[in-house]
């Protein structure tokens, strides 16, 4: 989580050094809002802040970020629902409703994919360890 | 009784230090043992001083009972072909461990993700093997090769392990932790340990298991998160203390007690 001049219960949801953070910073100047600036990886720390009630305004680089932190579960969605912060995107929204739809399902698809690799990487790594073990195990039995 | 003694004193050490630590520096003093606030180079003298009083009291211990520490401690670690035992510990943890992962990660109750750079993984993992020999190591000695070997001079075998097991596990909450429903999960560990311990008299087993474990719990810690219930899955590095996990420590208990307990 990086800190720069945080006005109270504003958070961004941006890389600093990325290509959004421009854009980020224009939007926050066009609506004289000062922010704390969390990664897209600190959605932990983000989720903690909403649900300690320090955030009332997210605004998101795009919608990606929060859909991501949603499909992996980094969000709490019951309590962002309790607490419904308001929810800005400040580049790369759908212009029309249908794209919406679009743009959720391409996040989904993508984040899906990913997830799959992982789960088989994951599984892969964790079965050799397994193996291991019991082969060592067994060659003690002997 | 000594050990238990010897282990309260090393508490009020750790205390002491830190109530001196904090009066010096003009923070209020506190009963809860925690470095919380003080600067990091005294956090490191507090540390230093609390391992010197371990290494104190774990050489004092013998010595109070009329041997010398090397006889002692050497007692502990014996013979050739023992020390097989260790890599039996340790490849039963990894195994179960492996297990309980591999179980989450199919059912969704964890998911691994990357969540550090390349560099600052590699420094983190390469320090993960020392570190699980050196933690198992301590407190095998101080909880298994003092204080469990001390009660079994006192108590039946059953009371000795439920007092050795339960001091391990209140141990591990001297300090403010994030949670405290792990409770169970570390007493199921100290029984563990406790009848490795007390089924082959010697610390190459319970060293292995719980080095075992600390290595693979280290290990994957920078990869995991953990997306279902704590009571089912565990959270952070304590997947035992979970449902499923103190389950499987007691299955594993059961494997410990087949192959070197009452059953070998």
């Amino acid at each position: 989580m990086n800190t720069q001049t945080c006005s109270a219960n504003v958070a961004v949801v941006c890389d600093r050094h990325g290509g959004d953070a421009a854009a980020v910073q224009t939007y926050l100047q066009q609506q004289q809002l000062q922010a704390e600036w969390y990664e897209p990886g600190d959605s932990d720390d983000l989720d903690r802040a909403v649900r300690e009630g320090r955030l009332r305004r997210v605004i998101f680089a795009r919608l990606d970020h929060f859909l991501t932190a949603l499909w992996s579960r980094s969000l709490t969605a019951q309590a962002w629902l309790t607490v419904s912060p308001q929810m800005d995107f400040a580049c790369g929204v759908p212009a029309e409703d249908r794209a919406w739809a679009a743009a959720i399902l391409r996040s989904w698809v993508r984040w899906q994919r990913g997830h799959r690799r992982r789960q088989t990487v994951s599984g892969l790594i964790l079965s050799a360890i397994a193996l291991a073990a019991a082969f060592i195990l067994l060659a003690l039995e002997r | 009784m000594l050990a238990l003694l010897l282990l309260v004193l090393l508490v009020a050490i750790m205390w002491s230090t830190q109530t001196i630590l904090l009066w010096a520096t003009g923070r209020p003093l506190r009963l809860r043992i925690s470095l919380a606030g003080l600067p990091r180079p005294l956090k490191l003298l507090s540390r230093t001083i609390n391992g010197c009083a371990l290494a104190a009291i774990l050489l004092t211990f013998p010595i109070l009972r009329g041997v010398s520490p090397v006889d002692y401690y050497g007692g502990l670690f014996p013979g050739l072909t023992r020390p097989r035992e260790m890599l039996h510990g340790a490849a039963a943890a990894t195994l179960y461990l492996a297990l309980v992962y591999l179980a989450w990660t199919v059912t969704d109750n964890v998911r691994f993700q990357i969540r550090h750079s390349w560099g600052r993984l590699i420094r983190r993992l390469a320090g993960v093997p020392p570190t699980a020999l050196l933690i198992a190591t301590f407190e095998e000695l101080l909880f298994r090769g003092m204080l469990l070997s001390d009660l079994l001079r006192s108590f039946t075998p059953a009371i000795a392990v439920g007092v050795g097991a339960a001091a391990f596990a209140a141990a591990h909450y001297l300090r403010p932790v994030k949670r405290y429903w792990t409770f169970p999960g570390h007493l199921a560990l100290g029984v563990l340990l406790c009848l490795s311990f007390l089924w082959t008299r010697a610390l190459w087993l319970p060293i292995g298991l719980h080095a075992g474990g600390v290595l693979v719990l280290m290990a994957v810690r920078p990869f995991i998160r953990y997306t279902g219930p704590a009571w089912l899955a565990g959270a952070s590095i304590f997947p035992y203390a979970g449902l499923v996990g103190v389950l499987a420590l007691g299955l594993l208990t059961l494997n410990m007690w087949l192959s070197f307990g009452g059953a070998a």
